[in-house]
């Protein structure tokens, strides 16, 4: 028998435990709560590091500062208050819409194909209006392709829902607030902005620079998916006994000696005895491979030829492309030979591990390597573009990147898909396809599905609680993010192109000295980002299925 | 678990103690050190060895880490931790700093310690001075002109450019430059932008432009001037072609900071020109192949105007909190003296602070450059050379961060060189009106300048809406 539980041993161990939990707690207290106290607190004052600047209660004049615009020349209430009631339109219809699609409302597919049509009017108006040099015309530009196409897709998805007719009902109506918003907007929107301007339109420049570099999140997403379902199973090899395994780590070897004496010899007579010499013990290591694999059972074949396939197309290759006097490339090609014998010695963990190194990589390196990847003249990048051009007889020039003010933003998102797609969502979805249970592909095979019929109708369905997670961490990730990027590759620019909000908020706080509004500028941030995950938590749990 | 805990304690412990060992150790016994907030340059090594040997008791510790850093410097500062000595290298700079109450005014010190403004260029007055108190003194100071590589214009045949010549002239030769062929089958570029804001600022201030006006409350960077010389640094780039743009140039750099990439591509040989103050014969130590080729000429001209452009200085200021006040003070007693700044002409590390060292080309001749016609043109620059002019009622560093996006924007194509700047100067009024409705103290500096009593409607006046 235990013994009595009194009041004081209870008081004993409520205490060990407040003991053990102090630290953290009073790091929590210290390290988080007071902070984001004390700056929701300075986000009404006009705090500035100038001695200067005496400290004063401002109300919200740093969020109308931000947020608020100001007449050119005299005000014009009506015009302003037509313009923001469409906006506030446009704004109920898009709720109302993702409503009446949760909620299954009567006239929805109605509601769809009126949305077709308004994305489509919105795609032709970006398409045909004039084109101007101005870096907030193109951004218009931008924003109403990108707008313009995601309503047609979005109006496509709900025109097509089966089990309805084409009968209006109470789910056209968010469809007619989106018409109605979007066509106040468009008709005011001249007269608007000739009579008024954005107090800050550096924010709303820097908000749509955030916008913008989140484009990659759906294909990260998207290829961390496609990556989790190639490395889910191992690779169809024999199993992995001593004898294959050292015949693999033999060959591998030989790769590398290949690699090393080809690369440092290049074209010269080094470089052509280091590799024969390569050769030679390439083909000691073979002759190894095969008498220990004479005494290996049959099963294990598959492997064995696996690996004498990637040792000779390794050595074949670093051959070639050696003699062609390209050490670069004849790295690469080693480099991809090499992988393919880790790939057969260690079946899938080797692919996974490499795929997921961005991750645990410092960002900073990572970032500086990118930015030599980008170079213009000497990064590899453009010297393939020019390479691959002049082996086609065609003049191909690689675009500036991060010099160019159009190119500088999709270079952030190719790399942020790079390190994002390897990483920790890619271990995510693996998990979730683990719990796919096994059962329903089963019956799904018994009733003749498709690979496709079973990623559409299976696969894809299971994963929705992983994918609503990935989805909302994904969004809340990019609209913080950006410092880093801006800080160590652009310093924002160029002109102000890749400054997002996390480096606005760093720029007014430490470079303006303006500590009251940065932390304003940081609440409206939260504010977005509650905004978009409880749209995204409300919306986006019909993705989950019940066990 | 205890076990756990107690090894985890234990390696804690030991970390601490090697972390301890590998701090600086403390100066010796009756040494008092300070720690002198500079770059990287190599030449520290040598000036603060100097400063030791002429004032002993007293030792210098270089601290690169800032660089030029304002954010860290501020925060630094902000905290207890900041350096002693601060090298703040622009006025812009320095009008920041002491806004952020960072740097102690040296105005009671001054003349005591024999490092008032009168110690060193006339033209650097302003530059050392915020509202009439003196705030740092000159570790060096720099005027710019074309110092251009005479192996590129030989091997080009085209003849090396003279003093006294226009911006138009200075575009044939960019021309010239580019389309003669070279004799040694190599690529090189006419003219590196290395810095477009300084070389903007050059253009302005010869074709006579303001920042400001008279009394800083108004932005006159939509003026006449202004607009001809963004017109002109626009057309160098896309009409001309004679000039690649500053991104451009940056994409083919490795990394900033000391010893930046475009620094290697001049001394590399691969550029004809570039404007830049004697301070890059800093660079000639490591780029031996550049010694012999070198040469320099005053900057080009506007038509019918005098030549003149810009000077500032790397100048050094003390932190208001700084412990070790005395010394530093001493400290900037030696920048004034004749030896540093006789360090300064042998290091080739710009214009000394005492214009008394630098009277001809002949005194400033040292190793990596044994020609007075080389420094010749640096000191008659410096004779007709101005500062920028700030204005009180906006942050310096916010203009130049607004400045560099305009010229980036127009550089880019993304708008209009005069779109450009008559938006950066509706942007830059508008924030001058908002800091005058906003700050009691400014509004007391209006009325102090313009002599009327400061209203809302002040600016109905001075700016355009």
């Amino acid at each position: 028998m235990g013994k009595p539980v009194t009041k004081k041993s209870r008081s004993r161990e409520a205490l060990a435990v407040l003991g053990f939990l102090a630290p953290n707690l009073l790091g929590f207290l210290g390290f988080t709560l007071l902070p984001v106290v004390l700056s929701f607190l300075m986000a009404f004052t006009n705090w500035n590091l100038k001695p200067a600047v005496d400290l004063e209660f401002v109300g919200l004049r740093n969020f109308a500062d931000l947020i608020g615009v100001q007449a050119i020349d005299r005000p014009a209430p009506l015009l302003s208050a037509l313009y923001f009631g469409s906006a506030g339109v446009l704004v109920a219809g898009l709720i109302s819409v993702l409503w009446a699609n949760m909620a299954d409302w009567r006239g929805t597919r109605v509601g769809g194909a009126l949305i077709v049509a308004l994305g489509a009017a919105v795609l032709a108006l970006a398409v045909l209006r004039p084109r101007v040099g101005e870096d907030s015309a193109r951004a218009i530009s931008h924003g109403l392709v990108i707008s313009g196409g995601i309503g047609i897709l979005a109006g496509l998805g709900l025109a097509t829902r089966e089990g309805e007719g084409w009968r209006p009902g109470l789910g056209t109506l968010p469809a007619l607030l989106l018409v109605a918003g979007a066509f106040g907007l468009w008709m005011l929107n001249g007269a608007m902005w000739g009579s008024y301007e954005p107090r800050d339109a550096r924010f709303w420049q820097y908000f749509y620079n955030t916008a913008y570099l989140m484009i990659g999140i759906p294909f990260g997403i998207a290829g961390s998916l496609a990556l989790a379902l190639l490395v889910n199973n191992d690779l169809p090899l024999s199993g992995r006994a001593p004898g294959p395994l050292l015949a693999a780590l033999l060959r591998t070897a030989a790769v590398a000696i290949c690699v090393v004496f080809g690369v440092v010899g290049g074209t010269t007579v080094i470089g052509k005895v280091g590799l024969a010499s390569g050769a030679g013990v390439a083909a000691l290591c073979f002759l190894a491979a095969l008498l220990i694999t004479v005494r290996a059972p049959a099963e294990r074949l598959g492997q064995i030829a696996g690996t004498l396939l990637c040792l000779l197309c390794g050595i074949v290759t670093m051959a070639l492309v050696l003699g062609m006097g390209q050490p670069n490339v004849a790295v690469l090609g080693g480099l991809f030979w090499l992988m393919a014998a880790m790939g057969v010695a260690f079946n899938i963990v080797a692919y996974r591990t490499v795929y997921y190194l961005p991750t645990f990589t410092a960002g900073v390196a990572l970032m500086i390597l990118w930015k030599a990847l980008y170079n213009p003249e000497t990064g590899p990048i453009n010297v393939a573009i020019e390479t691959i051009g002049n082996a086609l007889g065609r003049d191909w020039q690689g675009p500036e990147w991060l010099a160019s003010v159009p190119w500088a933003k999709p270079a952030l998102i190719i790399m942020g898909v790079w390190t994002g797609i390897g990483g920790t969502n890619m271990l995510l979805y693996l998990a979730g396809l683990s719990n796919v249970p096994t059962d329903l592909m089963d019956a799904a095979d018994v009733d003749g599905a498709s690979a496709w019929g079973k990623f559409r109708h299976v696969t894809w369905p299971q994963l929705g609680p992983t994918t609503f997670f990935i989805t909302i961490m994904s969004i809340i990730g990019g609209l913080q993010g950006g410092f880093e990027q801006a800080r160590v590759m652009t310093g924002g620019g160029p002109a102000g192109s890749t400054t997002t909000l996390s480096y606005y908020i760093y720029n007014k706080a430490f470079q303006d000295l303006d500590l009251g509004y940065a932390a304003a500028i940081s609440w409206v941030l939260f504010a977005i980002i509650f905004v978009a995950t409880a749209l995204n938590w409300k919306f986006g749990r019909e993705l989950e299925v019940s066990p | 678990m205890k076990h756990v805990f107690a090894a985890l304690f234990a390696l804690a412990a030991a970390l601490y103690i090697v972390a301890v060992r590998t701090l600086d150790p403390p100066p010796p016994e009756g040494i008092e050190r300070i720690r002198w907030a500079t770059d990287a340059n190599p030449t520290r090594d040598r000036q603060t060895g100097l400063f030791a040997e002429l004032y002993r008791g007293l030792e210098a510790v270089v601290d690169p880490g800032l660089g030029g850093d304002q954010t860290k410097l501020i925060v630094q500062c902000a905290t207890g931790t900041g350096p002693d000595v601060i090298d703040v290298y622009d006025q812009d700079a320095m009008a920041s700093q002491v806004s952020a109450g960072i740097l102690m005014d040296l105005t009671p010190y001054a003349e005591q310690y024999g490092f008032s403004v009168e110690n060193t260029y006339p033209a650097l007055r302003d530059a050392l001075m915020v509202d009439g108190r003196q705030y740092r003194f000159p570790c060096n100071v720099w005027a710019n002109c074309v110092v251009y590589n005479k192996a590129v214009f030989d091997d080009h045949g085209v003849p090396y450019p003279r003093d006294d010549w226009t911006w138009t002239e200075w575009i044939e030769v960019c021309r010239q430059l580019l389309q003669s062929p070279s004799r040694a089958g190599e690529k090189h570029f006419a003219f590196a932008n290395w810095n477009n804001i300084w070389w903007f600022g050059e253009l302005y201030i010869n074709k006579g432009g303001r920042y400001f006006s008279e009394d800083g409350l108004t932005c006159l960077l939509d003026s006449e001037e202004a607009l001809w010389a963004i017109q002109f640094y626009y057309d160098a780039i896309y009409k001309h072609e004679v000039v690649p743009s500053a991104a451009q140039l940056a994409s083919l750099s490795a990394q900033g900071g000391w010893g930046s990439g475009w620094l290697s591509i001049f001394s590399n040989g691969k550029v004809g020109m570039i404007i830049i103050g004697r301070w890059y014969l800093c660079q000639v130590e490591y780029f031996p192949q550049m010694k012999g080729k070198l040469g320099a000429v005053r900057l080009p001209h506007v038509e019918g105007r005098e030549p003149t452009g810009l000077c500032d200085t790397r100048a050094a200021g003390i932190n208001a909190m700084s412990p070790h006040k005395d010394a530093a003070l001493k400290f900037l007693q030696y920048l004034a003296s004749p030896e540093y700044s006789k360090l300064i002409v042998e290091d080739g590390d710009s214009m000394p602070p005492n214009p008394s060292v630098a009277a001809s080309g002949e005194m400033l001749v040292n190793r990596a450059e044994p020609d007075p016609a080389f420094h010749q043109p640096f000191v008659d620059a410096m004779e007709d050379a101005q500062p920028a002019d700030l204005s009180p009622f906006i942050d310096s560093l916010v203009v130049r961060r607004w400045l560099g996006e305009a010229l980036d924007r127009v550089e880019n194509q993304v708008e209009a060189p005069d779109t450009a700047f008559r938006n950066l100067t509706t942007e830059i009024n508008r924030t001058i009106r908002v800091n005058l409705e906003r700050q009691p103290h400014l509004q007391r500096l209006y009325e102090e300048r313009t002599g009327r009593p400061y209203t809302e409607d002040w600016w109905r006046e001075y700016q355009k809406p």
